[in-house]
């Protein structure tokens, strides 16, 4: 006995052919197979195996032609020669007819069809003998997904050969796949549909290959609830549209069904049916459409007129286009009698009908069929246009109504849309000199309309609003307008922009100016971005009804383009200065400017178009501020906190894009003004010493530290900055921190700092040993100098970014803190700067060294920690914690928040008694997010939850408080189930009509929209 | 379909965007109180669905703003309506629709009136008498196939004259 005939032996004894045994013995079998001659191997396999392929058991004969086709399957392909392929292709053919081996059989074919070996002469064999001898559908799913798949691979390859029984190969297939219900067979069956027609003259067999397949439409397919294959209905329906127009030889089966379904009830089977019409039109082709096209129309044009579902119209819009695309490829001699136009005809007249009132309701579907039309082809669009235009162009001469005209635009607007469509946009490098659009002819007439209805002087928004958009679309139209005629175009816009008041026209109209502006800058610059700078006033004495504000924001949003923003960003700077010196005591305007400034800086992304601002910055706005600093009396707003706080951020964003060298270059300069005083670089002299270091010097100048602090924060690793030593410069940091008692700013700004730098500090023990050093010195002296705390803070987010054990024990201090009676407060609200992100420094963009996790791992260690001293403290203590812990629930990432959350509740329960607004707040957002992500948590806590939410919503004093109640409370019937919140819904329905009463405008619509879903249980 | 519905092919006005609420400054300050004022009321009403069509009462014109009468201090209110077409008998179902719409909206204090416009509807006695019958109100909305129909159509009403849900 050989080893192969034991593990044979082993394989058959054991139980099934999935057991574990059987697996393990067939696995050892094919890596013998594999090893070595396999040609031989599987010679020897099938001598030990030939009692029981022929044994009398047929669950024994199964079984072991199982054990060989698995074997086949796994097996070294290329090395079986073509006449053992023959071989064994005769040997399973010729047991098709044994019905219990069939499904093994056809894995082992399924195996042997994709060998490389493996001859036309066998495909054609096998197809035979598979159509002949086996009842696909008389088998198990899996059997049936092997016929798919041997035919598959049959025709993948093969086709050519196969074409010798073609007749017979695609009956057999529309006889393998009749009755087929499985989706996962029928994806596969449906694309093999398609890849039949492609490869094979299918005209004898039309109607059978049809009828098997169009039996499926509509398909009605619901997965089982828990989706093991992940197919969905929509799957199949695609490929079954895809099987369905694959030919035209369909269409005239396909058309009187569609057209049937197209009638149907069901939403879904109306949409699949448009769809596939969609599909098949352009295959199927006008001379199959014509026959069924009055009706055909009508179903669609029911579909626009009386739409109840978007959805639903805009298929059957993209149904209507994809028809008349396809009528129109049919080429007629006799324009008169051109079936396509006389099919267009009836559904044109129907428009012009509803157009006659083109206030109706109907005339906006009209106008959308007749778009869809028109849009399909050139002919389409010119009958069209030769039919309406007329009709729209009278109507609107004859009204005075502004409703009216308006209507007529919107339809007018339509075609021009249509006309983009088809006959491409400015943009569309292809140039196509004959594909005119037949507007060009009424461009004259339609730019008077247009720019007339956005300078009407009249109420009406909708009219002026139609207006900006007809003219719009004309300059984004192909060869249509000339280009002094768009720059027409944006001074009628401009002006609006400036004159207008209306926000609506407004922004229609910059964003018609932004799309100009995406292929004529040049028009943008020479006329928009001059009008709007000279309109804002030199300060803000000479505003007239803050007109500023909104041509910062247009200005913003037209700078995304660099082009324009090279220009726009000089003339902020200068403007801001000017407001500056104007008006040394009015920070507002000055600040709205530079804000935009910055506003637009953050919007970039690329490093090239932030950094080159470098110079400017430097030069102008912080020369302005030391200048200011040094100035005996105020001349200037610019050192006022919140524009400084801008620089700052201005400051960050560039520092953070420069390229190494340059960085190092300005970081230097920044050096030598601040640490030696030497303003050379800003190119000023002044009678005063800039010493901002210096504790004697007037907070003017400390204040300044801010844009040294933010600008060297940012420095990246490969700069040396000019310091003697780490230690001697976070010195000096700390005692200019520590004796700045008079300045908070410069006290932030140090610290910051000092973070940065303990944060990107390459040594980790010195670093160790010198935080080790400074907490010993801070701690004592807490109590007595503010800057102590804050230091210790920025010097604990450092650390706690990267995760450093000592960064957690001053965690453990600050944690202790909370209880102190004075820095309890200051120490709780604390952990929001540790944990929650900077936009300037000791974050990723100014390059911080962070771990991933590092919010994560803060939240845990400090959870327990919060929890336990919050039930161990006095009641008046006990706030801060919760203050605290409401910091890191908010930083916090939401999955963690919610495996965390269950033995928290009952605290924020607590939390919502406690007087601190924003504490309230931040708990209610927490419920808020619980209930969406976390229901089966927040629905064992219902019965305390709301009672506690409807108290906060009634009683609270601030109405921000009522209102997160309420909304907290509104999620409450979204996301929870009916069975939960039923029993509490008459005692909430009542409750909340008290806060339908609330003195609060915005909490009674809360309240309103909160009662309503509550009503919906 | 289309023969079914009682006016198919009703006028559609456009919602003038001026008449929605722009946000106050005292509006957003605790230390003021807003009375509830016909604004408010229309806000709450405007965006009902047709029952006839996916349109809101608004684009129908069946109610305005100027049609609406509130007095905060003697809690009344009175909302006049006009139905598209003078024999529209879904007057009466629009009709409930802001009387249920104002009774979950408005604190219990406030007397409701819903009336037909004076002389836009063949049988506007009835109609008015229905709408303010609290009885034959209570025993409609027992009825739990109408009580749905309602439902549908408040179910925009949160959108307030704006297209989109604001947040």
């Amino acid at each position: 006995m050989t080893s192969m005939d034991k593990h044979v032996a082993k394989y058959m004894v054991a139980t099934g052919d999935a057991s574990a045994e059987a697996v393990s013995a067939s696995d050892d079998i094919s890596k013998i197979v594999n090893s070595g001659d396999t040609q031989a191997n599987l010679l020897q396999l099938i001598q030990s195996l030939g009692e029981y392929l022929t044994n009398d058991d047929g669950f024994i004969r199964a079984k072991a032609t199982g054990l060989l086709s698995h074997v086949l399957s796994e097996t070294n392909q290329s090395s079986i020669n073509a006449a053992a392929v023959d071989v064994l292709v005769h040997f399973y053919c010729d047991r098709l007819s044994d019905e219990t081996c069939v499904p093994k059989l056809l894995e082992g074919i399924d195996a042997l069809v994709t060998f490389d070996n493996f001859k036309e002469k066998s495909a054609v064999t096998v197809s035979k003998m598979l159509f002949e001898n086996v009842k696909t559908q008389s088998f198990p799913q899996t059997a049936r997904y092997r016929v798919f798949s041997i035919i598959g691979s049959l025709v993948a390859r093969y086709s050519s050969a196969l074409r010798s029984m073609n007749n017979e190969f695609v009956f057999g297939f529309s006889q393998a796949m009749d009755g087929e219900k499985d989706p996962r067979n029928l994806m596969k069956a449906f694309a093999l549909v398609k890849e039949i027609v492609v490869n094979f003259d299918i005209s004898n067999h039309v109607e059978d290959l049809f009828e098997v397949t169009f039996c499926y439409f509509p398909i009605t397919f619901k997965p089982p609830p828990d989706d093991p294959y992940g197919i969905t209905a929509e799957d199949l329906k695609i490929t079954l549209r895809h099987s369905l127009s694959s030919s035209p030889l369909f269409a005239k089966f396909a058309m009187p069904l569609l057209l049937e379904k197209l009638s149907s009830s069901s939403g879904s089977a109306k949409k699949d049916s448009m769809e596939t019409i969609a599909e098949c039109a352009p295959v199927y082709g006008a001379n199959a459409l014509l026959p069924d096209i009055n009706e055909l129309f009508d179903a669609l044009k029911v579909e626009v007129f009386h739409a109840t579902d978007p959805v639903l119209e805009d298929t059957a819009l993209e149904a209507i286009h994809q028809v008349v695309a396809a009528l129109s490829t049919t080429i007629s001699s006799d324009s008169a009698n051109d079936p396509a136009e006389n099919a267009l005809k009836p559904l044109v007249v129907e428009c012009m009908v509803n157009l006659k009132d083109p206030e109706l309701k109907n005339a906006k579907p009209a106008g959308r069929i007749l778009r869809a039309a028109a849009s399909a082809s050139d002919p389409a669009f010119n009958s069209i246009i030769d039919a309406i235009m007329p009709i729209l162009l009278r109507h609107h001469r004859e009204t005075d109504l502004a409703t009216q005209k308006k209507a007529v635009l919107d339809v007018l607007l339509e075609f021009l849309e249509a006309s983009k469509t088809l006959y491409g946009e400015r943009t569309d490098a292809k140039n196509d000199a004959d594909f005119q659009t037949p507007l060009l002819g009424y461009k004259d007439r339609l730019w008077e309309l247009f720019e007339s209805a956005t300078t009407a002087s009249n109420e009406y928004n909708g009219l002026r609003l139609a207006g900006i958009k007809g003219l719009h679309v004309m300059t984004l139209m192909k060869n249509y307008l000339a280009d002094n005629e768009v720059g027409l175009a944006v001074r009628t816009f401009t002006k609006i922009l400036v004159d207008q008041n209306d926000n609506e026209l407004q922004v229609k109209a910059l964003s018609s100016l932004l799309s100009i502006a995406k292929t004529q800058q040049q028009q943008i610059l020479d006329y928009t971005v001059p009008v709007l700078m000279d309109t804002m006033p030199a300060s803000e004495a000479d505003d007239k009804a803050s007109a500023h504000q909104k041509n910062l924001e247009y200005l913003t949003e037209l700078s995304s383009m660099p082009a324009i923003f090279d220009v726009v960003g000089i003339q902020l700077v200068s403007k801001f200065e000017t407001a500056t010196r104007q008006q040394p005591e009015q920070y507002i305007y000055a600040y709205e400017i530079i804000h935009a400034f910055d506003t637009i800086l953050q919007q970039k992304t690329e490093k090239q178009d932030i950094g080159k601002w470098v110079d400017l910055v430097f030069e102008k706005l912080f020369g302005q501020c030391i200048s200011a600093s040094l100035a005996s009396q105020t001349t200037s707003s610019i050192l006022d906190d919140r524009i400084l706080s801008v620089i700052a951020s201005i400051t960050a964003v560039i520092f953070q894009h420069l390229e190494a060298s340059v960085q190092s270059e300005y970081i230097n300069r920044l050096f030598d003004i601040y640490t030696k005083s030497d303003l050379s670089s800003l190119k000023l002299e002044s009678d005063h010493t800039f010493k901002p270091l210096d504790a004697s010097s007037p907070d003017a100048q400390k204040k300044t530290s801010t844009l040294f602090a933010v600008a060297v924060s940012s420095y990246s690793r490969t700069v040396q900055l000019p310091i003697a030593s780490h230690e001697e410069f976070l010195d000096e940091l700390v005692s200019a921190a520590l004796s700045s008692s008079s300045c908070e700013l410069q006290v932030i700004a140090l610290a910051q700092l000092h973070g940065a730098i303990v944060n990107k500090w390459a040594d980790d023990a010195v670093r160790n040993t010198y935080v080790e050093g400074l907490v010993s010195k801070l701690v004592p002296i807490a109590e007595s100098n503010h800057a102590a705390l804050t230091i210790l803070l920025w010097t604990c987010k450092a650390l706690v970014l990267m995760a450093k054990p000592i960064g957690y024990t001053i965690t453990d201090q600050l944690i202790t803190w909370c209880a102190s009676p004075v820095l309890g407060g200051r120490t709780a609200h604390g952990f929001e700067l540790i944990v929650g992100d900077d936009n300037l420094v000791l974050n990723r963009a100014s390059g911080a060294t962070l771990n991933l996790l590092y919010k994560q791992r803060f939240f845990n260690y400090c959870l327990p920690k919060l929890v336990e001293n919050f039930k161990s403290s006095q009641a008046d203590i006990k706030p801060n914690y919760l203050i605290a812990l409401s910091y890191l629930l908010r930083n916090v990432r939401k999955q963690v928040l919610l495996n965390e959350l269950p033995p928290l509740i009952p605290l924020l329960l607590d939390s919502l008694e406690l007087d601190d607004a924003s504490l309230k707040i931040s708990t209610l957002d927490t419920f808020r997010i619980a209930v969406i992500d976390a229901p089966e948590i927040i629905s064992q806590h219902v019965r305390r939850l709301v009672p506690a939410l409807l108290q906060v919503a009634q009683h609270s004093k601030q109405m921000a408080v009522r209102i997160s109640a309420l909304t907290c409370l509104a999620q409450f019937p979204v996301s929870l189930t009916r069975d939960v919140l039923q029993p509490h819904s008459t005692y909430a329905i009542k409750q909340l009509s008290l806060c339908l009463d609330d003195n609060k405008r915005l909490v009674r619509r809360q309240a309103v929209d909160c009662r309503s879903k509550w009503y919906g249980i | 379909m289309a023969q079914t519905l009682i006016n198919a092919n009703p006028t559609v006005y456009s919602p003038s965007k001026t008449s929605q609420r722009i946000l106050t400054f005292e509006e957003q300050d605790d230390s003021f109180e807003d009375p509830i004022d016909a604004q408010e009321i229309f806000d709450l009403i405007r965006s009902i669905s047709d029952p006839e069509h996916p349109l809101t009462l608004e684009q129908l014109n069946v109610t305005q703003c100027e049609h609406i009468t509130v007095s905060d201090e003697t809690s009344r209110v009175l909302v006049e309506f006009t139905p598209t077409i003078p024999h529209c008998s879904m007057a009466t179902l629009i009709g409930l629709c802001i009387r249920v719409r104002l009774l979950r909206s408005l604190p219990d204090r406030f007397k409701v009136d819903i009336r037909v416009r004076n002389g836009t509807h063949q049988s506007e006695n009835a109609v008015n008498k229905q709408l303010n019958d609290k009885e034959r109100v209570a025993a409609a909305l027992e009825n739990d196939h109408l009580l749905e129909v309602v439902n549908q159509c408040l179910a925009t009403a949160g959108l307030r004259g704006q297209d989109t849900p604001s947040p």
